[in-house]
């Protein structure tokens, strides 16, 4: 109960001050970002108790996105990510590791968002994003090199699913044109993920 | 609650995760050669009381084989662990004696690289490597070559634990513990 009542107390407090800001600061009406994430739920994995560990070479997500601003405060749009995942296998051949099997993975994901700015000021604007009706399409590609000595089997692959990004807080500093960002969360995007955020003008 | 929050995004995160493939190290068929029986052959062996009791191979399969697993192949709802995934294939061969009054199954799993894993009388022999040593023998008067040993006292009181003679062209020769035994019948 005493919980709740915090909880409660919080929320009406954000959103006074929500609603305080809102014709304070101006926003751009169409912003346009692009980010770069490590950690990206795409390259998650989950394989307990394998013999075979691949070695990854994974990148990260590289993302765009784009936001209409419905008020300073309300914002929705589109990301598009992409993560390129490289899967290297290796095995025992002839009493030496050698390379037994490749993964290639590509991850799209196409994500509508709800951005909401709950700080604005000049140089700094704080902010949670959330995206949670997504559509996550996989490409997967494997070359075998030993078949002879090991038999892969591809997974079962279901090509569309569900893709996600929830970021609680990120931080936008810079002009109202001009901001790079910096974001923690998860999804799409990646656990942590930093970017450069740009803004049209907007016609007087 | 709480519970509940945490399976529901373990959940999400999971659907979306890295798709890999699953991948067996193969049995060479030499290696598979390691136990000598084939389904429906039978075999005779003498047991500690001196009855002689009729084995049957009633199993011989090649599946996915992991160390959690092994021991259970012969059920039709053969266990699986997380623990450890299966990582190769292995040949598994089960010799079995049924009467009204015992059941008794042997048990023979080979994996690559000619490791052998034997069971029964609650006994368990794992990962045996048969390119190890062998030795010649004598069992009831009748001499065997390249037979593996393996014997185990306990050391705080000399007790046996167990005494096992295999042949990889005989198959089983002996087998023996502190309570059992059974004897190969040519």
């Amino acid at each position: 109960m005493k919980k709740a009542l915090i909880i409660s107390t919080l929320l009406l407090l954000f959103s006074l001050s929500v609603f305080a800001q809102r014709d304070t600061i101006r926003s751009n009406k169409n912003e346009f970002s692009i980010g770069y994430g490590i950690g990206p739920s795409s390259s998650f994995r989950f394989r307990p108790g394998c013999m075979i560990y691949p070695e990854t070479d994974n990148i990260g997500a590289i993302y765009v996105t784009y936001t209409r601003r419905l008020t300073k405060v309300i914002g929705i749009g589109l990301t598009v990510c992409y993560d390129p995942i490289r899967l290297n296998y290796y095995g025992q051949v002839n009493g030496g590791s050698a390379l037994i099997c490749k993964v290639n993975e590509n991850s799209f994901s196409f994500m509508p968002h709800l951005k909401i700015n709950w700080l604005n000021t000049k140089y700094v604007n704080l902010y949670s994003k959330v995206a949670i009706l997504g559509i996550h399409h996989v490409t997967y590609k494997q070359e075998e090199y030993y078949p002879e000595l090991y038999e892969v089997n591809a997974p079962e692959l279901v090509p569309t699913l569900m893709a996600y990004q929830i970021t609680p807080v990120g931080v936008e500093v810079g002009t109202k044109r001009c901001a790079g960002f910096l974001q923690v969360g998860i999804g799409m995007e990646g656990i942590i993920s930093i970017g450069f955020r740009y803004g049209l003008k907007d016609k007087e | 609650m709480k519970r509940h929050l945490i399976y529901s995004i373990v959940l999400v995160a999971l659907v979306s995760c890295v798709k890999e493939p699953t991948i067996y190290l193969r049995l060479p068929e030499e290696d598979a050669a390691a136990i000598p029986y084939q389904k429906g052959q039978t075999l005779n062996f003498v047991n500690q009381d001196g009855d002689t009791l009729l084995y049957v191979v009633t199993y011989d399969e090649t599946q996915p084989f992991s160390e959690d697993s092994w021991g259970f192949y012969y059920y039709d709802d053969s266990k699986t662990s997380i623990i450890r995934q299966p990582w190769c294939y292995a040949r598994t061969v089960q010799l079995r004696y049924y009467s009204d009054s015992a059941d008794d199954r042997m048990l023979f799993t080979v994996i690559p690289d000619r490791y052998l894993y034997f069971q029964d009388y609650g006994m368990s022999i794992p990962n045996f490597d048969l390119k190890g040593a062998t030795e010649t023998v004598e069992v009831n008067g009748i001499t065997y070559e390249n037979v593996h040993v393996s014997s185990y006292h306990h050391p705080y009181n000399d007790e046996l634990d167990h005494l096992w003679y295999y042949s990889e062209e005989v198959g089983l020769i002996a087998v023996k513990n502190n309570n059992h035994s059974l004897t190969l019948v040519p």
